[in-house]
């Protein structure tokens, strides 16, 4: 650089604008960081905050959007204000503009975002959670942005752009096109198709916003601080084409095994590999520019930053491994996932923007600083995050494994427990680090700048180097072609990307959509859409997915997997990337709706063991008592998957002949269920047979566990959720139960009623159970009374036999049309005052009508006589 | 297809990237001088406030 170009730099920072966006930065850390800890405590505690605090998904939304926008926003933002003007050696466009972008940032896109979302106006898209009216602002907040910090580089002459310079137009830029592609474009995609795009911003938003940004900062921040120019600008600028180019062809990595073309699932995972490759490159240049600074450096900006290369180093190896088809299939909806995003967002990013914050702080005098706080930050910051990313991580191989093996779902959540408390726990260190940083910001002497000016000119090699590599003039109209040239491959780049793996993919799912879907599949009726909203307001998409994937282990739980048409309604789609709770895609007719509302009353009445939060809120005072947002979202619930349902068999038949080379279809079409959740009632019949004994103590556990809430812990019927349910939970006590019987209840579940199936317990554990329900009772069988006999054998032939069938094995010829099926009294047998109570008070909730007005108290005698004479210990309908 | 396109299209890009910086001095030059640049830069905003023990940055004080 020669005399004259030194004297016309102009490195004038504006610090009023570092300090605000830095305040508002670590403000909107806390507040995100504060929604974090409390939706990980309702891992332990569902119900700590139901009463006074927003729903857990609410808060999901808040917690997200706020580390994405609120904190690393503003930090990315502080650091430019000082990093533009250095790297320019311009200012940037101006303070009223940086005003108003402050403004816009934080009173049009955070303070309104958070309300919005906790007030339940939200889009149900992942790190798209602000609804599109924020959007709006978010999209113009960037406008701004590129029109603040991109012309200083355009003024000085875009020759000889420092890595650092390159990242953060690329992030601005390309940030700018993919964030209304990955906001908008699932609102009018459905389905599948959508989740396309929904992956591309998924990817986009950590790859070319989070990590352009970072980036630039580790590459400022190391030669600032080591006074060494980074190892090679070479491979500094590799490594930027290699991301820019990979980065948006990973989108697709996040639905792998979905209805997704598996051509642009292999794009996906190939770059995915790829990108680990790209990013060896750019760590390796990193961490040999920081040659001589020591493992932990001694300048804490430099450390954050250091750090923040370690972390990315793992982050970006552990993304392209979980990519791998083999280790996706056992990690995807895991928790492991939840500790890549925790170690790419607070590890790299995170480091990464408090090392540029730090860097900034240490060159501004009027601001105070506090050495010490900032050292306990980082010690803090480090021990919490590798416990809680290490911790995930683990947390996420075992539910992986339990849910591969087919273990009952809530096996899943019970070994879960101790690391999500240890995750929480963790979370102590990690906001303690925060505070200590706004701690270190506020208090302390003021004029630290003295001390980073002296470390930062340590050497005076890089005007020598400089001199000699200024001997070679370039090309300067040649360089601004390769300029053009490169901003031109940005873009085409960018399109390939969305071309590739977003409109592609759209084409070959709205094709598949037309050839497969049944004539005239149902829409939604006007309830069922409203309950949609309410499930997308609450989140539930963040544990629920919707989507049977392509694998074995789905196939075997779930049923058939989704095909792109069942997707067509999804405006936008709720695929979702996580599963606390099971998949809903099959979730119509699965649980009788008396079991749903008792359930989102009152979720551990129903499942001791279950993690959801409550929705009382929706309810007014019991759940028999539903408000119209519960109704209608128990009515979508039992909408979903029905349109397939209906169709079936003839619809798949149609389907599969219409894709006879779709290889995954035909793997859908193939499973052996259409609906395969365990729980799911059907009709009696077909039941695998029990073990003649089985372990009583494992039956009381199991009963406990599963059982004592509907039916009470000595199967009184009298559990917390009984007073909610109709029918009501048996009196198991009162009644004996022939093995078979209890074989078939506890395959097929009693349909119509609460009482699911539990085809996902083993058979010694079913026979377990089934000893422990029969080890319950304590009816005693009445002496015979012949006199009776006869009288009641006339009274159920004219009344009964309708519906329980001649042999009372409840196959009258009206028991098909009934929606509780009659009990088969060949296998059940309750005490006689029982018999005579159900005579005479019926069974609410089913077919079961009182008897009084018709027979007399001698025949309701009589025939609770006669019908305790079908039972057999044998009988029943089990197979053998 | 696709995939292998984006394969063999990214590796031979690098390689050629690679073989030219490696072969010509006067592009390695070029692509290494901004790393310089901004090391001077930087030597030059610490002199530019140190000459200014309260340096007339744009601030609200």
């Amino acid at each position: 650089m020669n005399t004259a170009s030194e004297q016309s730099l102009h490195f004038e920072v504006d610090t009023m604008l570092v300090r605000a966006h830095a305040y508002a930065a670590f403000i909107a850390l806390l507040i995100a960081v504060t929604f974090g800890i409390i939706i990980s405590l309702q891992f332990i505690y569902p119900d700590f905050t139901a009463d006074w605090l927003p729903g857990w998904g609410r808060m999901r939304y808040a917690h997200t959007q706020g580390i994405m926008l609120g904190w690393l926003g503003n930090a990315f933002i502080a650091f430019m204000y000082h990093a533009v003007p250095v790297l320019s050696g311009r200012p940037v466009t101006s303070r009223t503009l940086g005003l108003w972008l402050f403004g816009i940032w934080n009173f049009a896109v955070m303070i309104p975002g958070w309300i919005l979302v906790l007030s339940g106006f939200s889009q149900p898209l992942e790190w798209a959670e602000f609804p599109m009216v924020v959007d709006a602002f978010v999209i113009l907040a960037l406008v701004l942005a590129a029109f603040q910090f991109i012309p200083p580089f355009i003024r000085r002459g875009v020759t000889d752009l420092y890595v650092s310079s390159w990242y953060l137009i690329g992030g601005l830029v390309f940030t700018l096109l993919s964030y209304p592609m990955g906001n908008f474009a699932p609102e009018f995609v459905p389905g599948a198709a959508g989740a396309a795009f929904s992956g591309l911003w998924i990817h986009d938003a950590v790859g070319l916003f989070v990590t352009p940004m970072a980036l630039a900062i580790l590459y400022y921040v190391i030669p600032a601080t080591t006074g060494k120019p980074i190892f090679s600008h070479f491979l500094s600028m590799l490594g930027f084409w290699g991301l820019f180019l990979l980065y948006p062809l990973n989108g697709i990595h996040h639905y792998i095994f979905s209805v997704i073309p598996m051509e642009a699932q292999m794009t996906a995972i190939l770059a995915s590999f790829l990108l680990g490759i790209v990013v060896l490159i750019v760590v390796s240049n990193l961490m040999l520019s920081q040659r001589g600074a020591g493992l932990i450096p001694k300048d804490i900006g430099l450390r954050f930053v250091s750090m923040a290369v370690v972390f990315y180093l793992i982050v970006s190896i552990q993304g392209s491994l979980q990519a791998n088809m083999s280790l996706n299939q056992a990690t995807h909806f895991t928790d492991w996932v939840i500790g890549h995003s925790h170690l790419a967002m607070l590890g790299f990013a995170t480091f990464s923007a408090i090392g540029g914050i730090l860097h900034t702080w240490q060159r501004m005098p009027q601001v105070r600083y506090n050495a010490k706080a900032f050292e306990w930050a980082y010690w803090l910051l480090v021990v919490g995050i590798s416990i809680m990313v290490i911790d995930l991580t683990l947390a996420g191989i075992v539910q992986g494994q339990l849910w591969q093996d087919g273990s009952p779902w809530i096996e899943s959540l019970q070994a879960s427990r101790p690391y999500w408390i240890v995750r929480s726990v963790s979370a102590i260190p990690v906001a303690a680090g925060f505070i200590a940083l706004l701690v270190g910001m506020v208090t302390g002497e003021r004029g630290a700048d003295a001390a980073a000016l002296s470390s930062s000119s340590q050497s005076t090699a890089a005007s020598t180097a400089l001199a000699a590599h200024s001997e070679i003039h370039s090309d300067t109209r040649g360089l601004t072609m390769s300029y053009v040239v490169a901003c031109a491959a940005g873009i085409v780049f960018f399109v390939l990307s969305v071309t590739l793996l977003g409109l592609l993919p759209k084409q070959v799912l709205e094709q598949q959509s037309v050839a497969m879907a049944p004539g005239s599949p149902l829409p939604y009726t006007p309830a069922e859409a409203r309950g949609r909203d309410v499930y997308a307001r609450e989140g539930c998409s963040y544990c629920h997915s919707q989507q049977v994937r392509y694998t074995e282990a789905d196939i075997a739980r779930f049923g058939a997997p989704t095909l792109a048409w069942e997707g067509r309604l999804e405006y936008p789609h709720m695929l979702g990337t996580r599963r606390i709770g099971p998949d809903l895609s099959r979730a119509g007719g699965t649980r009788a709706a008396d079991w749903q509302y008792a359930h989102l009353f009152d979720p551990r009445a129903v499942v001791s063991a279950s993690i959801m939060p409550s929705y009382a809120q929706l309810f007014s005072g019991s759940a028999t008592q539903p408000k119209r947002d519960a109704q209608d979202l128990i009515a979508y619930l039992d909408s979903l998957g029905r349109a397939r349902e209906l169709a079936y068999p003839e619809g798949d038949a149609t389907a599969r002949a219409a894709a006879p080379d779709n290889r995954w279809a035909q793997m859908s079409f193939d499973a052996p269920m259409l609906n395969a959740h365990p729980a799911r009632t059907r009709v009696r019949g077909n039941a695998p047979a029990l073990d003649d004994n089985g372990d009583l103590a494992l039956g009381q556990s199991l009963w406990l566990e599963n059982c004592a809430s509907c039916h009470g812990e000595r199967a009184q019927g009298d559990g917390v959720a009984a007073q909610w349910l109709e029918p009501q939970p048996k009196n198991l006590s009162v009644r004996e139960y022939s093995r078979s019987m209890l074989a078939d209840v506890l395959w097929n579940g009693v349909h119509g009623s609460a009482m699911p199936a539990w085809r996902d317990l083993s058979t010694p554990q079913r026979s377990a159970l089934a000893s422990a329900v029969q080890n319950f009772s304590t009816a005693e069988q009445e002496t015979a009374n012949p006199s009776l006999f006869a009288a009641g054998a006339t009274v159920y032939a004219t009344h009964c036999t309708e519906c329980h069938g001649d042999n009372g094995a409840g196959d009258g010829f009206a028991a098909a049309q009934l929606p509780i099926a009659p009990t088969d009294l060949r296998g059940v047998r309750a005490s006689l005052g029982e018999r005579v109570k159900v005579l005479e008070n019926g069974v609410a909730g089913t077919s079961m009508a009182p008897w009084t007005d018709r027979l007399s108290s001698d025949e309701i005698n009589a025939v609770a006589h006669y019908i305790g004479e079908f039972f057999t210990t044998t009988s029943g309908r089990a197979a053998p | 297809m696709i995939t292998s396109i984006i394969v063999w299209g990214s590796v031979i890009a690098a390689i050629v990237f690679s073989a030219a910086y490696f072969l010509s001095p006067r592009l390695r030059s070029q692509v290494e001088r901004p790393k310089y640049q901004f090391q001077e830069q930087l030597q030059n905003f610490d002199i530019t406030r140190r000459k200014r023990p309260n340096p007339k940055e744009v601030s609200d004080e």
